[in-house]
C-alpha cells in the first residue's frame, strides 16, 4: 500500500537535466505527490442551502444531487444543518442514517459516513424524514482522504519500491503516474463548483412545494431565488482561460417543452441550453466553458470580475417548468 | 513563474502513455513533466467549500436586534455557520487561502455589515481569520463588496494545528477495517451588526468561500 500523504509538497525539478539520469528520489517525490492527489478527496457537495426551508411534513423528503466523486474515495461524509424539531437524514435510499434533534441556532448539524466505491458520475438521493418539524438550514459532502492507495488500475497507486536508486525505471514502474498525471484529469484535480437541490418528492410523491417554478414563456428567470453564485474553474493546460463544466438540473414541465439553461455572466454572458421534456423530476444536462482561474493575479479572478454561475429555465407556453436541483462541475 | 504557481509552465502537459511501452527506460524529459504535472495538479486542485447561491433578502438567515457597532460591549450577532469542511494544508503548513464573497441584505434599510469568521471546526470562534463587508443598507440581496479589498482570507499555521485531529474512517471497502487520518476540518461562521443605529435586522443571503491552493 501507498501511504497518502496528508499534506502538499512542491515536487523539485531543478536537478531533472536532458543526458543525466533521472534521480530516484525524483520519481519517488512526484509519485507521492500523484498519491495526495489521487487521495485527498474532494468536496462533492460544497456546503450549500437555498436558506432556512421549513420541514414540517413528517415524511420523506428526498433531495437529488448529481454527485462527482474522485474514482479512489471510499468513504464521504454527509453534513446536515438545521434547527430545532428532530429529523432522520439517509444517504441513499438503502445507505446509512442518523437520527439528530438540532438545537436552536443554524447552526446544529447531522453527520453520516457512507461508505461508497462509485467511481463515476452520477444520480444521488439524500433522504431527510422528519419527526418533529424541522428547520433545514444546509447540507455538505466531502470525502474522506485515503490512508493508503493500492498500486494497481484503480487506484493508480505507484509502487515505491520499484522506483529505487541505482536500477534502471522503466515505464512499467511509472504507467500509474503517467496516467494519473499526464492524461487522467478526470482522476484529479476537479471541481464542484454548485450544489443545490430542494426536496423534489415527499412522502414518495413528486412534489411542487419547495422547487423553483416559472409560468415565464418569454424570457429566461434565474432558478436561484436571487440569481447567481460564484464559480471559476480551475487551470487544466498551460495558456488556458477557460475550464468546461457540466451543469444538471432535475427538472419537469406541466407539459410541452421547456427550457433550462447556465448562463456564465463574467465571462461575457457564454450560456449553453437544454429542452426539458419530462413530466416528472428528470436530469438534463448542459456543458458550458466558464472562467479559468488566472494564477497571476493574487484572488484568481480574471480580469478582476466575478465568474457568476446563473442557472435559468424557460416555461413552455402556458405550462409550467420547475426545477429542484442545479449540480455544475467540472468536466473537462 | 506565475504569481501562485508553483509550477514550472502553470498549467498541465498531457502526455501520451501509449508513447512508452512498458519495458524502455524512461527519460528525463518525462520525469519533468510529471514533477511539473504534480505540481500544477496540485495547485489547480483548489475546492470550493461553500457555495450557497443568493436567495431573496426574506428568504436568508436573518439575525435580528443587531447591536451597534462592532467595537465595545456588544458583540456581534451570530447569523448561520457552514460545514465543516477541510482545507489543504500546504507546505508551509498553512491552509490554502481561501476566496471569499458574501451576499446579504438589510431587512430595515439601515446599514449592517456581516463578518466571515473561518475557524477550526469545534474550536473558538475567535480562532482563524475574519473577513468583513461594506455596510449594506440595502433592502434587496445583493453580493457585497469585502471592506478589506482583497477578498481574500488566511489562516495560519496555528489554525492548521488546532484544526488537525486524527478523524476515523477505513482502509477499504471490503475490509471495513478502521483507521484513521490527520484532517484538518474548518466551519465558516458569518455575524452581523448595526453600524447605523442598534436593532437592525439582516439577512445573509448568499456565501462562497474557495481555496487557492497555489503558493505565493
Amino acid at each position: 500500500m501507498i501511504v497518502v500523504p496528508q499534506q502538499r509538497a512542491v515536487v523539485g525539478h531543478a536537478g531533472i537535466v536532458a543526458g543525466a539520469s533521472v534521480r530516484s528520489r525524483h520519481w519517488r517525490d512526484a509519485a507521492t505527490q500523484a498519491a495526495y492527489l489521487l487521495g485527498i478527496g474532494r468536496q462533492i457537495v460544497p456546503a450549500t442551502s437555498s436558506g432556512p426551508l421549513s420541514l414540517s411534513t413528517l415524511s420523506a423528503h428526498k433531495l437529488g444531487y448529481y454527485l462527482a466523486p474522485t474514482p479512489a474515495a471510499i468513504d464521504r461524509r454527509w453534513g446536515v444543518r438545521a434547527k430545532s424539531g428532530t429529523m432522520t437524514i439517509k444517504a441513499g435510499s438503502g445507505g446509512p442514517s442518523v437520527t439528530f434533534s438540532p438545537g436552536p441556532l443554524y447552526a446544529e448539524r447531522g453527520v453520516i459516513e457512507e461508505l461508497s466505491a462509485s467511481a463515476s458520475a452520477g444520480a444521488f438521493d439524500l433522504v431527510i424524514t422528519p419527526s418533529a418539524a424541522t428547520t433545514l438550514a444546509g447540507i455538505s459532502c466531502v470525502e474522506v482522504p485515503r490512508v493508503g492507495l493500492a498500486a494497481d488500475s484503480t487506484d493508480l497507486g505507484t509502487d515505491l519500491s520499484k522506483l529505487a536508486a541505482g536500477q534502471p525505471i522503466l515505464a512499467s514502474d511509472v504507467a500509474n503516474l503517467l496516467s494519473s498525471l499526464g492524461g487522467g484529469i478526470a482522476r484529479v484535480g476537479a471541481r464542484t463548483l454548485v450544489q443545490w437541490a430542494v426536496p423534489y418528492s415527499v412522502g414518495g410523491a413528486t412534489s411542487t412545494a419547495f422547487a423553483s417554478s416559472t409560468t415565464t414563456s418569454a424570457s429566461w428567470v434565474s432558478v436561484f431565488p436571487g440569481g447567481d453564485v460564484p464559480g471559476l474553474g480551475g487551470v487544466l493546460s498551460r495558456s488556458a482561460t477557460t475550464r468546461g463544466v457540466t451543469c444538471y438540473f432535475l427538472a419537469w414541465v406541466t407539459s410541452g417543452t421547456g427550457l433550462v439553461r447556465l448562463s456564465a455572466t463574467g465571462s461575457g454572458g457564454t450560456s449553453s441550453t437544454a429542452n426539458v421534456t419530462s413530466t416528472s423530476p428528470a436530469w438534463v444536462s448542459v456543458t458550458l466553458d466558464i472562467d479559468a482561474e488566472n494564477m497571476t493575479v493574487t484572488d484568481g479572478r480574471r480580469g478582476g470580475h466575478w465568474e457568476m454561475l446563473q442557472p435559468e429555465f424557460n416555461a413552455p407556453p402556458g405550462q409550467i417548468i420547475y426545477c429542484a436541483s442545479v449540480s455544475c462541475f467540472e468536466t473537462a | 513563474m506565475a504569481d501562485w504557481t508553483t509550477s514550472l509552465w502553470g498549467g498541465r502537459i498531457a502526455i501520451d502513455s501509449s508513447a512508452w511501452a512498458s519495458d524502455h527506460p524512461v527519460a528525463s524529459q518525462l520525469g519533468r513533466q510529471l514533477a511539473q504535472n504534480a505540481n500544477h495538479l496540485a495547485d489547480a486542485y483548489s475546492q470550493p467549500r461553500v457555495a450557497m447561491p443568493i436567495v431573496t433578502a426574506t428568504a436568508g438567515f436573518r439575525a435580528a436586534s443587531l447591536p451597534f457597532g462592532a467595537s465595545g460591549a456588544a458583540a456581534p450577532e451570530f447569523v448561520a455557520s457552514f460545514g465543516p469542511f477541510p482545507l489543504a494544508i500546504r507546505e508551509d503548513n498553512k491552509p490554502a487561502r481561501l476566496r471569499c464573497r458574501v451576499g446579504g441584505a438589510s431587512i430595515k434599510g439601515s446599514g449592517v455589515t456581516f463578518i466571515l469568521r473561518v475557524h477550526p471546526a469545534g474550536a473558538d470562534p475567535g480562532d482563524g481569520a475574519a473577513l468583513t463587508t461594506a455596510s449594506t443598507s440595502s433592502r434587496t440581496e445583493a453580493w457585497l463588496t469585502d471592506a478589506g479589498g482583497t477578498n481574500l482570507l488566511t489562516l495560519s499555521s496555528f489554525d492548521a494545528e488546532v484544526a488537525r485531529r486524527p478523524r476515523q474512517t477505513r482502509d477499504s471497502i471490503s475490509s471495513g477495517a478502521v483507521t484513521s487520518v490527520q484532517w484538518a476540518l474548518f466551519e465558516a461562521s458569518v455575524y452581523a451588526y448595526g453600524t447605523t443605529i442598534a436593532g437592525q435586522e439582516a439577512s445573509l443571503c448568499g456565501l462562497s468561500v474557495a481555496e487557492l491552493r497555489g503558493e505565493p
